[in-house]
């Protein structure tokens, strides 16, 4: 063919022969990307007689979305919740690093904290598009310090906060500012938590119930005003009880307002939640599931003693404990692993796997351009095996990591 | 015209690919000379396309300097419709070959003035020098294209009313919903067909039988449009056995018995020197054709009457490019080995006239 350039500018990538996730199925087409979004190449064809410019052969790969991770706290070395002169530079580090784990866009989150650590990090860490720099940051995940001293977990719980004043008002003087904060964690039993769960969503920030004692009902009243996620099911709330299913009972509520869907992070490490808790869950309300990392710091880094927040923890394997204890503080799992422990344990399809990982978490937040493979949406792709190990990671539709042969 | 009967709707589909595939190959299209190319839509031609897209990804054919034109679109239908023309037309053919977006036409139904986009597509047609080859199908009232019942048949492009068979034949596309079908179309008309140089028409199915019957067996009439091309000098109308149910035996029997099929059978190449022939003959046996021939190899596609023969070990003679071999009439002499000849064959009627207890040295 000669040369496009008449018809654009901006070069045209066509991806051959691969299997891409759209419509919730693997379909065998063909995918193309033009300055960073997905085209639509019938449009091309009779509007703009256009053609590819470039052809990507993917090998008869699977290409899907890229990976969200709406909850990790840091990886390799670096800690999220630190509160470091150069915040941007261990993000920088973590976003870059996650590539390679299919991750294109995450939440960087902090533990529960003193506001000066907020008042000094939250400044630092700014919503911005990922790159061959790294993964997209959407916005921060503060999970806490509103959250119940029972189910702190890893939480420090002389950090941890309550609503006074009830409103706006306790969240700025806890945070310091809401900009660039895309996720609240709370526990909605707290008194005054209504108000502030209402003014979160009107200011466009998603509530999520966790780290909370509450009752099926307290939960229901958060959704009510707005809540829309729940933080790691099962850990750190009421265990499920038949006359009170606790926060677990959202996933069956009736009480859920039509055409609201209530979304939950699920670690599928393999350690955090048994795998018939997992298939409960799953069976229970599939399209809410969102896998989550909730990577701490260790992540990446070989076993011993770390610091995360203002504790301490220990890494034994797979396994990361408070220091002392036996209380898990986080995972070191990474999100390619999550996503094929998820479909080990729950059998589920591979498109189910793969849209746990991305459309799910991108439904969460409404960033309807991401975790998907419709046209005019982020060309943010993933190219994976049949095993659904990784091979390639695309940001705007440009190889930001390749598997090395 | 010439009537060629396959056994089934693949083998039909089949034989129209290759044939379109070898007619592009013959004419050897460059940037100067485009290809020109009428298509239609439906069902029944997307076996055919099925097979062109495998012809032009093993390399045999490529559609770079092809042009094409469609026959017809629907008016007041989004293009981006999943029932479209335009989608049907990108998603079964258009993106997986390498033709060139500015060499497709396709009408469009959502023009501002459709008269005039009518107007415009005949002169298209022009510029690009006529067509070479229109292939189309036929519907179970007779009609080519959207030249319904009463179509005149020197009509050119223009808006039509659908018929309500027609419109019944495609409510299965629109989910049985009479109502969603579309009720006019842009379509070329019996004429702009007729101006081709060659027209192909594929029918197959048992219910396109009566059409067939009265396009062919009856006279030219406005009723059943496509008996027009009982005028055309080179037509070729590509069925299935089903197709013929409404014709008479002695019909089919005769176009049955004057069909040559050269058919090529994958995988064998030059250098072992195996060339394989498949003849149609009405109870001649081939044995007494060739003296020195090695042993029957097999039955192929077509008739049943057809044998491969096995023809021993080239000599030395031009080289010959497969791909080119014409499926048209018969096939040219394509070498001498050592001791047979390969017939220029017209027609098999000629094979009885030469006298097939010899072979003969080719002219």
């Amino acid at each position: 063919m000669p040369s496009n350039k008449s018809v654009s500018d901006a070069p045209i990538t066509q991806f051959v022969n691969c299997r891409i996730l759209r419509g919730s199925r693997l379909q065998r087409e063909d995918l193309w990307v033009r300055s960073g979004s997905i085209l639509d190449p019938e449009k091309l064809f009779f509007d703009e007689q256009g053609y590819a410019d470039d052809r990507v052969d993917c090998e008869g790969s699977i290409m899907a979305p890229g990976f969200i991770d709406v909850q990790i706290n840091g990886g390799y070395g670096v800690d999220f919740s630190e509160a470091s002169e150069d915040v941007s530079a261990g993000v920088s580090l973590v976003s870059k690093k996650i590539l390679q784990h299919g991750v294109t866009s995450f939440c960087p989150t902090l533990v529960t904290s003193p506001a000066a650590v907020y008042h000094k990090v939250l400044p630092q860490v700014k919503v911005h598009d990922g790159g061959a720099h790294g993964a997209g940051v959407l916005g921060l995940h503060l999970e806490g310090p509103f959250i119940s001293a029972e189910k702190k977990g890893a939480h420090p719980e002389r950090f941890l906060r309550t609503f006074q004043a009830g409103g706006i008002d306790d969240l700025m003087a806890a945070y310091g500012s809401l900009d660039n904060v895309a996720m609240v964690t709370l526990a909605p039993e707290l008194a005054g938590s209504q108000s502030v769960v209402r003014e979160l969503c009107r200011r466009g920030v998603t509530v999520s119930l966790g780290h909370s004692v509450a009752n099926l009902s307290q939960a229901e009243e958060a959704v009510d005003q707005g809540a829309s996620f729940i933080t790691h099911l099962f850990n750190a709330m009421l265990p499920f009880h038949h006359r009170d299913p606790g926060i677990v009972g959202l996933l069956t509520s009736d009480r859920v307002p039509s055409g609201r869907t209530v979304f939950y992070g699920m670690i599928a490490d393999g350690i955090h939640t048994n795998p018939a808790a997992l298939r409960i869950a799953h069976r229970a309300h599939p399209e809410g599931l969102v896998l989550v990392t909730d990577a701490i710091m260790a992540m990446g880094l070989p076993p011993g003693r770390r610091t995360l927040g203002q504790q301490v923890i220990e890494i034994q394997g797979l396994h990361a404990y408070v220091a002392g204890t036996k209380t898990l503080s986080g995972s070191i799992a990474t999100m390619d692993t999550c996503v094929r422990h998820f479909k080990h344990a729950t059998g589920c399809s591979v498109e189910e796997a793969l849209e746990a990982a991305s459309l799910h978490p991108a439904q969460l937040l409404r960033l309807h351009h991401k975790g998907n493979l419709d046209y005019g949406s982020d060309a943010d792709l993933v190219l994976l095996d049949d095993d659904l190990n990784l091979k390639a990671t695309f940001i705007s539709g440009e190889e930001v990591w390749k598997k090395a042969p | 015209m010439r009537l060629v009967i396959l056994d089934d709707y693949d083998l039909a589909s089949e034989w129209a690919a290759k044939y379109i595939r070898n007619r592009i190959i013959q004419f050897k299209p460059t940037a100067e000379r485009c290809f020109t190319l009428g298509l239609p839509t439906g069902s029944t031609p997307y076996s055919c396309y099925q097979k062109l897209i495998e012809y032009y990804r093993s390399g045999d054919i490529s559609f770079k300097y092809v042009k094409t034109f469609n026959m017809d679109e629907y008016v007041g239908l989004p293009r981006a419709h999943p029932e479209s023309y335009h989608s049907y037309m990108w998603n079964n053919f258009f993106k997986h070959i390498d033709i060139d977006p500015a060499n497709v036409h396709i009408l469009d139904g959502n023009a501002e003035d459709l008269e005039a986009e009518c107007q415009a597509y005949e002169d298209k047609i022009a510029e690009a020098g006529g067509i070479e080859m229109f292939v189309g199908g036929i519907g179970p009232d007779g009609h080519i294209a959207f030249n319904e019942p009463g179509s005149s048949l020197v009509s050119r492009t223009r808006v039509k009313t659908l018929a309500k068979d027609t419109i019944v034949a495609n409510a299965r596309f629109f989910g049985n919903d009479l109502s969603k079908v579309p009720s006019m179309a842009l379509t070329v008309g019996v004429g702009t067909v007729m101006n081709a140089k060659e027209v192909v028409i594929l029918i197959t199915g048992a219910h396109k039988a009566f059409a067939l019957y009265k396009a062919i067996e009856e006279g030219v009439n406005h009723m059943w449009t496509v008996s027009a091309f009982q005028q055309h000098p080179r037509t070729i109308f590509v069925c299935d056995e089903d197709a013929t149910l409404e014709l008479r035996v002695k019909t089919v029997k005769y176009f049955k018995g004057t069909s040559v099929l050269a058919v090529l059978l994958p995988g064998l190449s030059l250098s072992n020197c195996i060339l394989c022939v498949c003849v149609c003959v009405l109870d001649i046996s081939l044995q007494q054709l060739f003296q020195s021939t090695s042993h029957l190899i097999g039955v192929l596609m077509g008739t049943k009457r057809c044998v491969v023969w096995n023809l021993g070990k080239v000599g030395t003679g031009p080289t010959l490019d497969i791909k080119g071999v014409c499926m048209n009439k018969g096939w040219r002499c394509i070498m001498r080995p050592a001791c047979v000849c390969i017939w220029q064959l017209i027609d098999c009627r000629s094979l009885l006239d030469v006298g097939y207890n010899k072979a003969k040295p080719c002219a």
